[in-house]
């Protein structure tokens, strides 16, 4: 019993991740329908900004060693400063482009950021140690689990539940929405463009500063291509969980860290070499089945 | 009559001009002698490909300048005092950068043989190296990779003029099973492998295999990973179910991931002995780890300690120190001076630079003793599968400590590689 409750646990925490990266590609998506791959950069730039930014093989702490209560704002500042930039420079003058284009676009977008980090801190992986406390484990419930699972866990639960107080109870929110079901009225109706899309990429920039943290408490390195599973496997969410829709982002997430976990535990030894054949097995079934995803927007439909 | 002058002049300015330049074009033996460089110069593979490269330098300025530190001496640090080989012919490098791409890689090695290169070295990895060194084979020049440790690397899997200077992943785990089970004791292993390259699949092929034929030792676990998961707590949670606890965690796999997972490891409060492999190069990621503990460590040789350098080792490291103004992260940079101390006494065995003839001296290297340590070759073996290997533990210093140096009693046999490729 107490095996399964672990099992749990780890699954909820990774599940966990993915919904918080898949939210922040699938808020883009709603508004803009852009694939967002640069946003594993953000979570890379926010983990990168940790240490003293040189080509030198042992990292020199910078951020990393400031007490939480300036190292978080501090970390979450810069990267929404960069998602902002990103948008501003980069995919501002391609609005009304489609799809294809845009998706072009963050693709060069995140190899000038991967170039941008090895010209900066070379292509070696780095090593920092930030939040240890956090990635030791506790007792919990009678299980011993990494505090880390925890915080992860209670932060997709906080900025979830933050996401969708702020779209329904807030002006922007609404607008917002509003934008995500049909971007044409909305704005024929008075809501600010620039405004909105801003505010969207200001969000996914918060949700890759959070993951961003989470996942270098964890793992303790650093490598420009430290978010790229990340990113393909949120994406991956995405589609199962219903393209344009926050809610199927999140619960996609949330559904391929469970079942990753999962088969991670119960293949035998032999097919764990092929645990992810199984995950994707699973997202061409549901391209299959379901081809809108589990959870269907109208404006999607509409669009389609 | 002045018209007939000028013809003279310019007939004598010919004539005398064919003569300065004749002895050099009838001497093509003066010309230098290119080695090739198709390395990652600016990517994630530079944690391996980077050493071996400066270390390459440094021999070749050796070489050139008549103090390569000799192959044939172990013990007393002598040097080779011809300025440069075969009549004083001096080695000259030409450099690509392969960004650690695959595509890039064959342009690189497509670039190095047409810039003259007839010995050419390329990444430390079956994966990332074999585009250029199936460029090498195809063009019939000499291919070394710097520290590809996958046995594919060689006659078998790329062709027959291609080498490698590293021990073969799976002879690493024989080297490492031997060393745990006779130095440390150990009965119970648990190994984990990282499937993402051949060279981790390799290392604990050889691991478990050799493991399981020692006396009274068991293989009492194993699992998987990937090295992009952003957690490994599943596998943890499934370790932690063993009981008892194994005596030794065998973990292969790299850099990033591998410290990324043993940070997991450590913080879940699993304080088994660790081993790990050359992969895991170095102390430069051991802040990701903090109060490291009962971390045990083989790898080619020792940048670490002293007081325990060879006479060699000593010579070459103030070079290097005097050249880069640091000294070198981990002990792959050792394979790069030994590849050209190897081409050079190859050319002097053979006193020709024809790639076939270089082939054939360097197949009958037997414990030639290079820098990295007692080098063989053979027909059908151009990997290393019972080189020593060198010994470190961390003890909650931060650093790595020597133990010793060890060579395994059983080489990993390379007709092995048909049962599973």
């Amino acid at each position: 019993m107490t095996f399964v409750l672990q099992i749990a646990i780890d699954a909820i925490s990774l599940g966990s991740m993915y919904s918080l990266t898949a939210l922040g590609i699938g808020l883009i998506f709603g508004i803009l329908r852009l694939i967002n791959f640069a946003h594993g950069d953000f979570i890379t730039i926010g983990a990168y900004a940790l240490i003293v930014p040189a080509a030198a093989v042992v990292a020199t702490p910078f951020i990393g060693t400031w007490p939480a209560f300036f190292l978080i704002p501090a970390i979450i500042s810069i990267v929404i400063v960069i998602a902002l930039l990103t948008e501003f420079i980069a995919f501002r003058p391609l609005r009304g482009a489609n799809m294809a284009s845009l998706l072009i676009a963050s693709f060069a977008v995140s190899y000038v950021f991967q170039h941008i980090i090895i010209l900066i801190y070379t292509g070696r992986p780095k090593a920092v140690n930030v939040g240890i406390e956090l990635a030791q484990h506790i007792e919990f419930v009678g299980l011993r689990v990494p505090a880390i699972q925890l915080v992860a866990i209670g932060a997709a639960i906080t900025l979830l539940g933050g996401l969708a107080l702020f779209l329904k109870r807030t002006a922007y929110g609404v607008q917002m929405r509003a934008a995500a079901e049909d971007f044409e009225t909305a704005r024929l109706l008075g809501v600010r463009a620039n405004t909105v899309i801003a505010l969207a990429f200001a969000i996914s920039g918060l949700l890759a500063a959070v993951v961003s943290l989470i996942f270098i408490t964890q793992t303790g390195v650093l490598s420009f291509r430290m978010s790229l599973n990340l990113v393909i496997i949120a994406f991956i969410s995405t589609v199962i969980g219903g393209m344009g829709s926050l809610f199927g982002a999140a619960a996609g997430g949330f559904l391929v860290g469970v079942m990753s976990t999962a088969l991670q535990t119960v293949l035998p030894d032999d097919y764990k070499l092929t645990r992810d054949a199984f995950v994707f097995g699973f997202v061409i079934l549901v391209l299959i089945f379901r081809p809108q995803g589990l959870i269907v927007t109208k404006a999607v439909r509409e669009r389609v | 009559m002045r018209k007939i002058t000028v013809l003279i002049s310019a007939l004598a300015l010919v004539l005398t001009l064919s003569a300065l330049s004749g002895p050099q074009k009838a001497n093509a033996e003066g010309d230098p002698i290119i080695i090739g460089q198709a390395l990652d110069f600016s990517n994630w593979m530079l944690t391996y490909d980077g050493q071996p490269q400066r270390a390459m330098e440094i021999a070749v300025e050796d070489v050139n300048a008549g103090q390569l530190i000799d192959a044939d001496t172990l013990g007393v640090p002598q040097v080779n005092e011809n300025k440069g080989v075969l009549g004083g012919r001096k080695l000259e490098i030409i450099m690509c950068d392969t960004k650690a791409d695959r595509e890039q890689g064959a342009k690189c090695g497509a670039e190095v043989v047409q810039g003259g290169a007839k010995f050419a070295a390329f990444s430390c990895d079956y994966d990332m190296g074999g585009p250029a060194a199936l460029q090498y084979a195809a063009a019939g020049i000499v291919g070394v990779s710097v520290c590809g440790s996958d046995p594919k690397i060689g006659v078998q899997g790329i062709g027959p003029t291609i080498f490698t200077m590293s021990t073969a992943a799976n002879a690493q785990g024989y080297v490492l099973a031997e060393w745990g089970h006779a130095r440390q004791g150990w009965r119970r292993a648990y190994s984990l492998l990282d499937n993402s390259i051949e060279y981790d699949k390799s290392l604990c092929i050889g691991f478990n295999e050799r493991w399981q034929e020692l006396e009274g030792a068991e293989l009492v676990g194993q699992d998987v990973f990937k090295q992009d998961d952003p957690s490994i707590a599943a596998q943890i949670t499934a370790y932690k179910e063993i009981d008892p606890e194994p005596d030794v965690m065998m973990i292969c796999s790299y850099i990033p991931g591998g410290a990324s997972a043993l940070r997991q490891i450590r913080a879940a409060g699993i304080e088994t002995p660790v081993l790990t492999s050359e992969s895991f190069a170095g102390q430069f990621w051991m802040d990701s780890v903090p109060g490291l503990e009962n971390y045990y460590h083989g790898t080619h040789g020792n940048v670490f300690s002293p007081e325990n350098f060879t006479p060699q080792e000593k010579v070459f490291l103030e070079r290097y120190e005097a050249k880069y103004g640091e000294m070198p992260p981990s002990s792959h940079v050792y394979l790069g001076y030994s590849m050209v101390q190897a081409y050079v006494k190859a050319l002097e065995q053979a006193g020709t630079d024809d790639p076939m003839s270089i082939v054939g001296a360097m197949e009958t290297f037997t414990d030639v003793p290079l820098l990295i340590g007692a080098t063989t070759w053979t027909a059908d073996t151009h990997i290393q599968n019972r080189r020593p290997f060198t010994f470190f533990e961390v003890q909650g210093k931060g650093h790595l400590e020597f133990i010793e140096k060890f060579r395994a009693e059983k080489a990993w046999d390379i007709s092995k590689l048909k049962a599973w490729d």
